[in-house]
């Protein structure tokens, strides 16, 4: 799991009084969840950039709008969920990104050795991601990734709780059924990481 | 311990996967716990989760460090954007910027319509002119080459500018850009909307994302040509290159319109066939179950079958059905052999299938070629066992490879598939009736050592051979009864199968049965066999049983005994002698000889 970003608020309250400079610290801060969340629905580089900077500017004009600063990083999910579903179906969104999957591996840099199988156990991944239904495949990330409990999740997929721990329940099990013919290849990456 | 995967587990499963969410209830814990002790399928796939949670937080984390532009690219991109926006020193009330943006997002849209409908009226070429609709004469005519947009004013970034720099531009001037194609197009400028369309051509990722509405374009095109039908040429024209991008651009709502663009009839054929194919480059199963109905409805839509083909296989797949639907078309035939690399892909992938597919070897027999036999042989062979399609197919195929396949499937069936099999079998045997023997022969280096796989086999190919009808039945069986080391219930069962065959069927067979009594290694039963069918008696099983001359009743004991003496009869001499000692303690006829 990520360590999560934990700026004091005051960034965001300068950010919600037009400050450019705490906005721009913001995005600094937030762009790897931003990006995280944007690779579950887009594939490729140049459109998870593209939804990144959608969801930014919507969330600079939405700023003063921001009921609770401390719920800024729920709520800059949920304008990138927002914005990703209101964008769906012009690139692909299907599966994740191949050239990411190329660029660095989990654990090729300790042993070579274990890239080849490193690169093939995250394309099974990613394959197996790609089978997923977009709010399957955001709720899993934000859990596993962000760590976010369901109320955090629920907030960001603008649902229950209980259907955040459905969302987050079914991703687990499709995925370990879709990866259990690759058993063997988990427990090697495990064994090496 | 049980491995057993029962239909409960997926419930199991279930359970597991919310259990990594946190603790589960005590009563529901102990449960799953008991289960687990019990059910290896379970405990791998806890396990499976545990690992996937594992290795997917590492993947995450490690995309989460690889931010493809710096920060400082990405803010200067962001900033640039911010730019444009009013200076914000304290937030506004949401309603009141709500309203603020509708009212200003009006004005501006009434402006530039109202602004851009003004210069298009004013400052048309001559070749628009020409072709404006409603028609305006120019006093001299120039010639019609789409040298390029002559609407300089509107749209510079279109005129003399290089595609690339497309992906730079901003969205409301895009958003221009399709105003203008789209003016043109409605306008029946129909050579200036190409060229337009033209410098957007390989630009198909920008229009997508900015949602280009065309679907709209190409419905005022129809109603259009549906109200006053004038200026053909320039109308098609525009509802080519309309067609062109609905299908690239607006993909998810490209099928409605394309209907409608087909129905009723559109006035031209080269209309007809770019819808036709637009519909068929759309991929939907929806569009297919469309071109499928096109192409069945009558022969006027011959494009239907063309545009399923050129739709890659699962479009050949379609016009498949399509030919099994309405299959007195011959140009949907025409169309398929014209395909043929593909169409043997096709129809191997859906013979192979596995599951039952009645039509398979008919397709087989009608378009199957030498590629689509190779591809079903290779997957077989892959196998070791054919599936149902297979099966049905191995027949289409014929010859010796497929005798081998079902063979070796036989030897490995359950009871219920075998009766399917041995009816293949038959099939077989009977479609390659010349070879028919020498398949069965060449079956002895296939029987297995496995006694169960051995007794299975031989079994269905007797019953096979026993069913056929095209007078090869015999010496089929005769080639199951020199097979070495049959067992000696399955030599009865040949000779029983034997003895109901006609003596005409098979000219060479008494003489074949006669050599075989003069073998010394012949068993007393097996000989008794050999004599009963040779006297043509009706039933062997009499004489199989053991003890043979206790359980014969008097006819059945004279009519025996007819038959040995027809046979020593027929075969006088040492050979015919010794089989009657052996059959000393069995027969009256031996008493006889005593006597």
């Amino acid at each position: 799991m990520r360590d999560e970003p934990l700026p004091d608020d005051g960034p965001i309250a300068r950010a919600m009084d037009g400050d450019r400079e705490a906005f721009a610290t913001l995005v600094r801060t937030y762009r790897p969840l931003v990006l995280g969340l944007a690779r579950r629905f887009r594939k490729g580089r140049e459109a998870c950039e593209e939804l990144a900077q959608e969801t930014f500017y919507r969330a600079w004009v939405a700023l003063p709008r921001l009921r609770d600063p401390r719920s800024f990083k729920t709520w800059l999910g949920r304008i990138t969920v927002n914005t990703a579903l209101e964008k769906r179906g012009l690139p692909h969104t299907e599966s994740l990104d191949a050239e990411g999957a190329e660029s660095k591996l989990p654990s090729d840099s300790r042993q070579p050795e274990h890239a080849s199988l490193g690169r093939e156990a995250r394309e099974l991944l990613e394959a197996a991601l790609a089978k997923l239904g977009e709010r399957l495949r955001a709720a899993f990330h934000l859990r596993v990734c962000e760590g976010m409990s369901h109320r955090e999740i629920a907030e960001v997929m603008g649902t229950t709780i209980e259907t955040s721990r459905m969302y987050v329940c079914r991703a687990r099990e499709r995925l370990a059924r879709e990866l259990a013919p690759h058993r063997d290849l988990l427990r090697a990456m495990e064994a090496a990481s | 311990m049980s491995t057993g995967h029962t239909s409960s587990c997926t419930a199991w499963q279930e359970t597991l996967a919310r259990s990594v969410d946190g603790p589960l209830a005590a009563r529901e814990r102990r449960a799953l716990e008991a289960h687990l002790e019990c059910c290896g399928d379970c405990r791998s796939f806890a396990e499976t989760l545990g690992l996937v949670e594992q290795f997917a937080a590492r993947v995450f984390a490690s995309e989460a460090e690889e931010a493809w532009t710096d920060d400082d690219t990405f803010l200067a991109v962001l900033s640039s954007r911010l730019d444009g926006l009013p200076r914000r020193t304290s937030p506004l009330p949401y309603l009141v910027t709500i309203a603020a943006a509708i009212l200003l997002t009006g004005g501006l849209v009434a402006l530039v319509l109202h602004v851009l409908e003004e210069k298009a009226s004013r400052e048309r070429s001559p070749y628009v002119a020409e072709h404006a609709w409603p028609p305006v004469r120019p006093s001299e005519p120039t010639p019609a080459t789409p040298a390029g947009p002559s609407n300089t004013e509107s749209e510079p970034f279109l005129v003399g500018t290089e595609p690339e720099d497309l992906d730079r531009v901003d969205p409301l001037r895009l958003y221009g850009a399709r105003y203008v194609v789209e003016k043109a197009l409605l306008s029946a400028h129909g050579l200036e909307g190409e060229a337009l369309l033209t410098a957007l051509r390989d630009k198909t990722a920008v229009l997508r994302r900015e949602r280009w509405p065309i679907e709209h374009l190409v419905l005022k095109l129809v109603d259009r040509n549906a109200d006053e039908p004038r200026h053909l040429s320039t109308d098609e024209r525009a509802m080519l290159v309309a067609l062109h991008w609905i299908g690239s651009v607006r993909p998810r709502g490209a099928l409605p319109v394309l209907k409608r663009v087909l129905e009723p009839e559109p006035r031209t054929p080269a209309v007809r066939r770019e819808a036709l194919m637009t519909l068929a480059r759309l991929g939907q199963e929806r569009a297919f179950d469309h071109l499928v109905e096109l192409g069945r409805r009558s022969d006027a839509y011959p494009e239907a079958a063309a545009a399923l083909a050129a739709a890659g296989d699962r479009g050949l797949e379609r016009l498949l059905e399509l030919y099994e639907g309405a299959n007195t078309l011959p140009t949907v035939r025409n169309t398929l052999e014209n395909h043929r690399p593909a169409l043997d892909r096709v129809l191997a992938r859906r013979i192979g299938s596995w599951t039952p597919d009645p039509r398979a070897a008919e397709l087989y027999r009608l378009f199957g070629g030498q590629q689509c036999r190779d591809v079903l042989l290779a997957e077989a062979e892959r196998k070791r066992r054919l599936g149902e399609g297979l099966v049905t197919v191995a027949v289409a195929i014929g010859g010796v490879e497929a005798f081998d396949l079902l063979l070796e499937t036989v030897e490995k069936s359950s009871p219920r598939e075998r009766e399917r099999l041995t009816a293949s079998l038959t099939e077989l045997l009977e479609l390659e009736r010349e070879q028919a023997p020498s398949l069965v022969r060449r079956s002895a280096h296939l029987l297995k050592d496995d006694p169960l796989e051995r007794i299975n086999a031989i079994d269905a190919l007797t019953s096979a051979a026993a069913r056929i009808e095209s007078g090869q039945a015999s010496a089929c069986l005769l080639a199951i009864l020199e097979l070495s080391d049959l067992a000696v219930i399955q030599k009865a069962n040949v000779l029983l199968h034997l003895l109901n065959r006609p003596r005409s069927e098979a000219p060479g067979l008494d003489g074949a049965l006669t050599r075989r009594l003069a073998e010394p290694t012949l068993s007393p039963i097996e000989f008794a066999g050999v004599v009963t069918v040779l006297a043509g008696r009706s039933s062997v099983e009499d004489v199989l049983a053991k003890p043979l001359w206790k359980t014969l009743d008097d006819s059945r004991r004279r009519r025996l005994v007819r038959g040995l003496e027809e046979t020593v009869a027929a075969q006088p001499g040492v050979a015919g002698l010794t089989a009657l000692d052996r059959l000393i303690p069995l027969t009256e006829a031996s008493r006889r000889r005593t006597e």
